[in-house]
Order: C-alpha cells, then sequence, then structure tokens
C-alpha cells in the first residue's frame, strides 16, 4: 500500500518514515490515519533493525491541522473521539518499539510535530531548528503525550514553561536542556542516524529496552 | 504570623515566624482559608516563600515534642498532609521561593513544589535523623524521587547541610539566582506561566505534567489526550 503523506521505504533492514507533506508536512486526518495503519506495520515486521523518521522539504512539521482537529469535537460525542484514540495507539506503537528510533529534525518542528519526534528514542537536528508546543495559545494543551515526553527530558519545571508560554526553543537550547540529543550537519542527518542504528544493532541485544537505548545515547554512546 | 494572601491572581503563601520562621505544628496555615482564598480569587498559581531572612528552619521541635506528650502529634501530622494535599489539588503551578535556611519541615513544603527557585546563599538539609526522627510530611518520598535512593538515603541519614549549588545540581532546585532575589524570579515567572491563560488551560497542563512522574506512561497519557478533548470541546463551544 502506498500513501499519499508518508513515504515508506526500507533499505538494508531500517525503516525510513519520511513526511511527505512539505512544504510544512502539516499533519491533517488523512496522515494520521496513514501513520495508524503503518505503525502496525511497522510493529509486526520483525526484520527491521532500527527506524528513522524524517521530512521531505525544509521544515520537519508544523503540527497538526488545528481547525480540522477541533472541528471533531463540535459534535457532542462524550469522551475521547475514536480519531484520537487511533491516534494515541499509534504513537504508543512507536514509542514501545524494541528497535532504536531516531528522529532526524530540521527548522519548524511544532505542536504534534514534536511530540511525533518525542516518540523517537534519539533526536539529532540540523543545526536550523525551532521547538515548539503552542497549543496553549489555542486553548488546548499538546494530547498526544507530548506533555509526558517533555517532562522526561526535561523535567517538572522546565516543561511547565514550555507548554505553558509555547515559546520555541531552537537547537542550541533544545540540546543544553536535553530535547534533543545532537546537533549535526543537515548533510549528514541521515548518515548520523544510520550509524546510531548500525551501533546499536551490531552491539546490544534486539529486545534491548527501549529505556537503556536512550541512556546509552546520553552516555555518549561510541559512534 | 504565617499568612496567606493573594494579588493578580497570584496565592502567597508566608512564612513569617521570627527569626527563623520555624514551622509551630505541621498545618502551617489554616486548610479552609487557602481553599476560600485562592477559590475566592480565582488564583492561577500559588507562591511559597519565607519572610524575614530564611524560608524556614523547620519543624518547633519544642511544640512537636509537646504534640508528642499529649498524644496528638499523628493527627497534627495528617492535619499537615491535607494542608499539603489541598496545595496540590487546585493544579495549579506551585513555586518555592527559597533564601536562607530550608530545613526539615520547610524543605518538605518545598518538595511539594513544581517549580523551586532558591537565592545563592540558601541552604538544605533534612537534620531530622539528628534527633533520631524522620522526615514526616512526605519528604523522603519526595526526595528520593528526584534525586533518586542513594543520594535520598545519604541526605536524610546524614542529615548534612547543602548549599544551593549542590541541591541545583541535585535537581532539589530548578532556578539559581542571585541571593535574595528569588520572590522577584518567581513572581515574573508565575506572571510569565498564567498570564493571558484561561484557568483551564493551567490545570489541564500542570496535571499532565504531574501525572508524567507520578502515573505509568499509558494511563498518563489517556489522561493527558482526557484533557486535550474537554479543552477542545470547550474551544468548540
Amino acid at each position: 500500500m502506498t500513501y499519499n503523506t508518508i513515504d515508506w521505504k526500507t533499505v538494508k533492514n531500517i525503516g525510513y518514515l519520511t513526511l511527505a507533506a512539505p512544504p510544512g508536512n502539516e499533519m491533517d486526518t488523512l496522515f494520521f490515519s496513514e501513520f495508524s495503519h503503518l505503525l502496525k506495520k511497522i510493529k509486526s515486521n520483525k526484520s527491521l533493525i532500527g527506524l528513522i523518521i524524517q521530512a521531505q522539504g525544509r521544515h520537519f512539521s508544523s503540527g497538526a491541522n488545528i481547525d480540522q482537529l477541533l472541528s471533531i469535537f463540535s459534535g457532542n460525542e462524550p469522551g475521547i473521539p475514536k480519531f484520537l484514540k487511533n491516534n494515541n495507539e499509534a504513537f504508543m506503537t512507536l514509542s514501545n518499539l524494541t528497535i532504536p528510533v531516531v528522529a532526524c529534525l530540521k527548522n519548524i518542528c511544532f505542536g504534534s510535530g514534536l511530540e511525533l519526534a518525542l516518540c523517537a528514542h534519539f533526536r539529532i537536528s540540523s543545526p536550523n531548528l525551532l521547538l515548539s508546543l503552542p497549543e496553549t495559545g489555542f486553548g488546548i494543551i499538546p494530547g498526544l503525550g507530548g506533555i509526558y515526553n517533555t517532562h522526561k527530558c526535561i523535567g517538572a519545571a522546565k516543561t511547565l514553561q514550555f507548554v505553558l508560554t509555547g515559546n520555541s526553543l531552537d537547537a542550541p537550547e533544545a540540546l543544553e536542556c536535553g530535547l534533543i540529543d545532537r546537533i549535526v550537519d543537515k548533510n549528514d542527518l541521515n548518515k548520523v542516524a544510520v550509524k546510531i542504528i548500525l551501533t546499536v544493532a551490531n552491539n546490544y541485544a534486539k529486545e534491548f529496552k527501549t529505556i537503556y537505548l536512550r541512556e546509552l545515547f546520553a552516555a555518549d554512546l561510541p559512534l | 504570623m504565617n499568612e496567606i494572601s493573594s494579588k493578580d491572581h497570584i496565592c502567597f503563601v508566608w512564612l513569617d515566624n521570627k527569626p527563623n520562621n520555624y514551622l509551630d505544628k505541621p498545618e502551617f496555615v489554616n486548610t479552609e482559608t487557602l481553599n476560600n482564598i485562592v477559590i475566592k480569587n480565582q488564583c492561577k498559581a500559588i507562591i511559597i516563600t519565607g519572610r524575614n531572612r530564611h524560608f524556614s528552619a523547620g519543624a518547633n521541635l519544642d511544640n512537636l515534642k509537646l504534640l508528642a506528650k499529649n498524644g496528638s502529634l499523628k493527627e497534627e501530622i495528617s492535619k499537615g498532609k491535607t494542608l499539603l494535599a489541598l496545595l496540590r489539588s487546585f493544579n495549579l503551578p506551585i513555586i518555592a521561593c527559597i533564601e536562607g535556611v530550608c530545613f526539615g519541615g520547610g524543605l518538605e513544603i518545598v518538595l511539594n513544589a513544581d517549580v523551586k527557585i532558591a537565592g545563592k546563599k540558601a541552604l538544605f538539609a533534612f537534620p531530622e535523623s539528628n534527633l533520631n526522627l524522620i522526615p514526616g510530611l512526605g519528604g523522603t518520598l519526595n526526595l528520593s524521587k528526584i534525586t533518586g535512593k542513594a543520594k535520598a538515603l545519604e541526605l536524610i541519614l546524614a542529615g548534612n547541610i547543602i548549599d544551593a549549588e549542590t541541591a541545583f545540581e541535585l535537581k532539589i532546585i530548578d532556578h539559581l539566582v542571585e541571593a535574595r532575589s528569588g520572590l522577584e524570579k518567581g513572581l515574573s515567572l508565575a506572571k510569565t506561566l498564567t498570564e493571558n491563560k484561561d484557568i483551564d488551560i493551567i490545570k489541564a497542563v500542570v496535571e499532565a505534567v504531574r501525572n508524567a512522574s507520578e502515573l505509568p506512561y499509558e494511563q498518563a497519557l489517556e489522561r493527558e489526550t482526557e484533557l486535550f478533548c474537554m479543552l477542545a470541546k470547550n474551544a468548540m463551544e
């Protein structure tokens, strides 16, 4: 099956999930349903040794289409709409993968785009980057684990400030506080991502738990 | 006397018991008064700080002995815990601004805050074990959540005094500022966090942030999405 908003391929057992709606890679309802479908496929693919999440064009992603997202709530359906439950499940599947997942970020990475990146074990970025969770400015909050995962990286005090102000962080700031793991030249993003995956694949048991993957990277995994 | 006030939708809890702000009892301000002030003034953030030179040197030991003697210690501690639970139940950002000494019960209050700001000359300790006691208001639990078990054991069993810089390294403190400018920083931060923000959004974010350290991933994520849906519905009405 081919997708309209995502480009999916595997090369030498590494999966490449490429956001393919440039220039902004806005995440609309079609994207989310394609993403859910693809994640099920990735989860059951036992030959993968790693996953790279990247984006076509200048930016990683400007996040969800807010108007479209809010329109889901114009009816009076109680509880969590099925659409969001599916998104949640897909994001959780991504977080719980036991193969290394590397997100390659660049320029704009806002809202759900950042929430997606936060599901990865490693985040590497080009020197040009702006990270933000601007949801509170629209009267909502990040709802796909963005708050949980940000807290895991930078703690309660900074998360409150990041989420409640909606202020953006550039690459050095994001590196300093731990929201991204490395800054690399934009032409090297792919090379470094592959290197991370191969290092983990060649040196550690496949079942290695995701938490250790993150800690290894924090402890300067030999790259 | 300890006091609660409110200005521009920010609630202030002042520890004030000259000279070292000893806490006469675990319920350091009246629980009901706190509730009334926060609700009545539609407070969006809570700042806890000390008047005089210090945050607080901890419990007044003579009082504590008296309470133990007349058999009401357990009840008084449980009132203190109720107060701290109420403080957190508002789901508003709690900001502690610390100068001077912050020992024992004082540190236990601080560990309930979401954002902890200290002037450079602040000092921290859990001296209870030197007196054959332990922190009794959740301090053991809250400290080990922040520093890990090893450091928490060391701080609680050795009872050493650490300076603000060490506390910052251990993540007990989130912001280290010039001596005597903690409150100023706390106030500007409270404004940054809450200005032009609807109270429902503030509460949702605070709850979701706290859930991140208190709930397993799946539960925290589901609640985050629930809160999102609640706000999205409001936004559409």
